[in-house]
């Protein structure tokens, strides 16, 4: 969904979406919306791929298969890893840009406005990528059965 | 000799018509399930040994999955060259309006204060506060280049890229050429093919290098604040996609034969180094900064005699860059650019960082005055337009040389020629097809 609006939003700016996408998708906590949605193509497609990738692996793993599976589910960890760090830097940037350079361009941001889809999806990959890595761990101990 | 030639036709036409494959290609193979069929007799194995590598590649090398990682990643690269960088691209822009309100305030000769406050720290510091976009997006580089991802990008483009009449290992001197277009091209040297080192050299310059970056920064940011890096992310996979139908009509018109097949061996992937990285980063940017040292500083210095003379002219309309700005202005009066957009174009030929300085230049202004100064001469699609206006058109000098010194000067003439007319009309098609979106 996440893509598709930021396609949308991107190419036709003029076609308004309703805020349906944002108020869907987020949760009101007073001071901004947790996630922030990004509507952007780049982090839709990011998702996309990370979500397919665990959705396909986690499937293919419940079957015990690790290749088209527990291999899908640590690449897609690997790269929500990879997207969670990205989003903290960025959170970190701004803030160094609002608190220490008071540029004003960010007068009135908040660490909430940063706290968007790719970080949730990046947190929720902890836990995944520490269990993918224990199994593999232990595969890599007794050895496995080619698929 | 032609008759030894001959013989090994023959035998390579048999091989093909036996095995349907090429020589390159079957010979590996049959060495490979040779020493496969010993050691599987000689070995008896109950289990396969698990590497990370082979569980990693199985999703990142499916061919459904590949490229859209690939594209993934690569956005993310983009957000890390601008949106981590951009504290450190401010402070740089704070230092150069300090030291041009320190020349303003202390030096009364208005000749010389207009040089260094106008000519070098207006030139030079526009193109210097980029450094940091450039320094990130070298250190993002080698932390894929160092991982063992970047080689395999080869593997997943290949199947594509034959599509495109190259092979995969094009993808190499054009992921080069994201840094810079000259070792880039040079990088060809490595195809085996010749029709795909034409093909791959003469699109090179398509591909963005990181002499566009402060064009793009300054124009995505000024028009497009909210999705800066995804805009500037379309600019290089425009170029991307433009390299490849350029090669498919070059090479589906021009130049006659198949691609030759891609052998390779793919690296295990490995943590990067801290030090590694930051050395391959230091090593890539110093370069930008000593290029801004020498041939920008003389391009700049050379824009801003230019903006000056002939001697009394009261404004930069009168001088010879105004009358040469006013001579262009109409063939770019279709994209909404006025005489000052259209001549700064003219100095991206010595280089492509230039275009910025001389904005600057031309307006009279440092870099945070110029961005509201062209936000209000120009509109957004008019901005998308001239990126990508940059993005295209003629490759600079040293590339153009580059080309020359790789293939002769018949394709570097036939660079230079295709580019402008290209960039004019993917420019006319964004003012065209826009136009009719936003109505």
């Amino acid at each position: 969904m996440d893509l598709l609006c930021g396609i949308v939003r991107w190419f036709m700016p003029a076609r308004a979406l309703p805020d349906l996408v944002q108020t869907s998708l987020s949760f009101d906590l007073g001071r901004g919306r947790v996630p922030a949605i990004t509507l952007d193509p780049g982090m839709g497609l990011s998702l996309l791929v990370i979500g397919f990738s665990l959705l396909y692996g986690g499937l293919g793993s419940l079957k015990g298969k690790l290749k088209g599976g527990e291999s899908f589910f640590l690449a897609g960890s690997i790269l929500a890893l990879i997207l969670l760090v990205l989003q903290v830097l960025i959170l970190f940037a701004n803030g160094v840009e609002t608190y220490a350079l008071r540029i004003e361009d960010f007068s009135g941001w908040t660490p909430l406005e940063d706290l968007n889809e790719g970080l949730v999806l990046g947190l929720l990959a902890i836990p995944t990528l520490s269990s993918s890595a224990k199994r593999l761990r232990s595969l890599r101990k007794t050895g496995y059965q080619k698929d | 000799m032609e008759e030894l030639r001959k013989v090994l036709n023959e035998a390579k036409n048999r091989l093909i018509e036996s095995f349907g494959l090429e020589p390159d290609v079957l010979l590996p193979d049959i060495r490979y399930r040779v020493i496969e069929e010993i050691v599987s007799t000689s070995i008896i194995r109950e289990k396969v040994e698990l590497t990370l590598t082979d569980v990693i590649d199985d999703a990142i090398l499916n061919k459904y999955l590949g490229i859209p990682v690939f594209l993934s990643l690569a956005w993310m690269m983009f957000q890390f060259t601008f949106s981590v960088a951009a504290p450190i691209v401010d402070a740089v822009d704070m230092f150069f309006s300090w030291i041009g309100e320190i020349i303003g305030e202390y030096i009364s000769n208005s000749f010389l204060a207009s040089f260094l406050a106008d000519g070098i720290v207006g030139g030079l510091g526009t193109i210097l506060v980029f450094v940091p976009n450039i320094f990130f997006l070298f250190l993002a580089l080698s932390a894929l280049e160092d991982s063992g991802y970047l080689a395999r990008v080869a593997f997943i483009f290949d199947r594509l890229m034959r599509k495109f009449r190259l092979s995969g290992r094009s993808i190499i001197p054009h992921l080069i050429g994201f840094g810079c277009n000259v070792p880039g091209v040079m990088a060809t040297r490595t195809i085996a093919g010749e029709n795909e080192r034409i093909l791959t050299a003469i699109t090179n310059p398509l591909i963005s290098c990181s002499a566009r970056l402060p064009v793009y920064v300054l124009f995505a940011g000024v028009f497009f604040p909210d999705n800066s890096p995804t805009i500037i992310f379309s600019l290089y996979m425009l170029g991307i996609v433009l390299a490849f139908l350029i090669s498919f009509v070059v090479g589906r018109f021009f130049l006659k034969g198949k691609p030759s097949p891609l052998i390779m061996e793919l690296p295990e992937y490995s943590m990067p180094e801290t030090r590694t990285l930051l050395m391959h980063m230091w090593e890539r940017g110093i370069m930008f900064v000593k290029k801004a040292g020498t041939v920008i500083l003389a391009g700049v210095i050379a824009i801003w005699a230019l903006s000056n003379l002939p001697l009394g002219v009261k404004s930069v309309e009168e001088s010879y860059l105004g009358i040469l700005g006013h001579i262009m202005e109409p063939l770019f009066k279709p994209f909404g650019w006025d005489w000052r957009i259209a001549v700064s174009i003219v100095f991206g030929f010595v280089a492509k960082e230039i275009v910025v300085g001389a904005l600057g230049m031309i307006y009279g202004v440092e870099e945070e005055a110029l961005e509201h100064v062209i936000s209000q001469t120009m509109t957004p699609l008019s901005a998308y337009a001239f990126m990508t206006f940059v993005l295209i058109y003629v490759p600079c000098v040293a590339t153009l040389a580059a080309i020359k010194g790789e293939l002769g000067w018949k394709w570097a003439i036939f660079s230079a020629i295709y580019e402008v007319i290209l960039a004019y009309l993917v420019a006319l098609m964004i003012m065209v097809i826009g136009g009719v979106m936003l109505s």
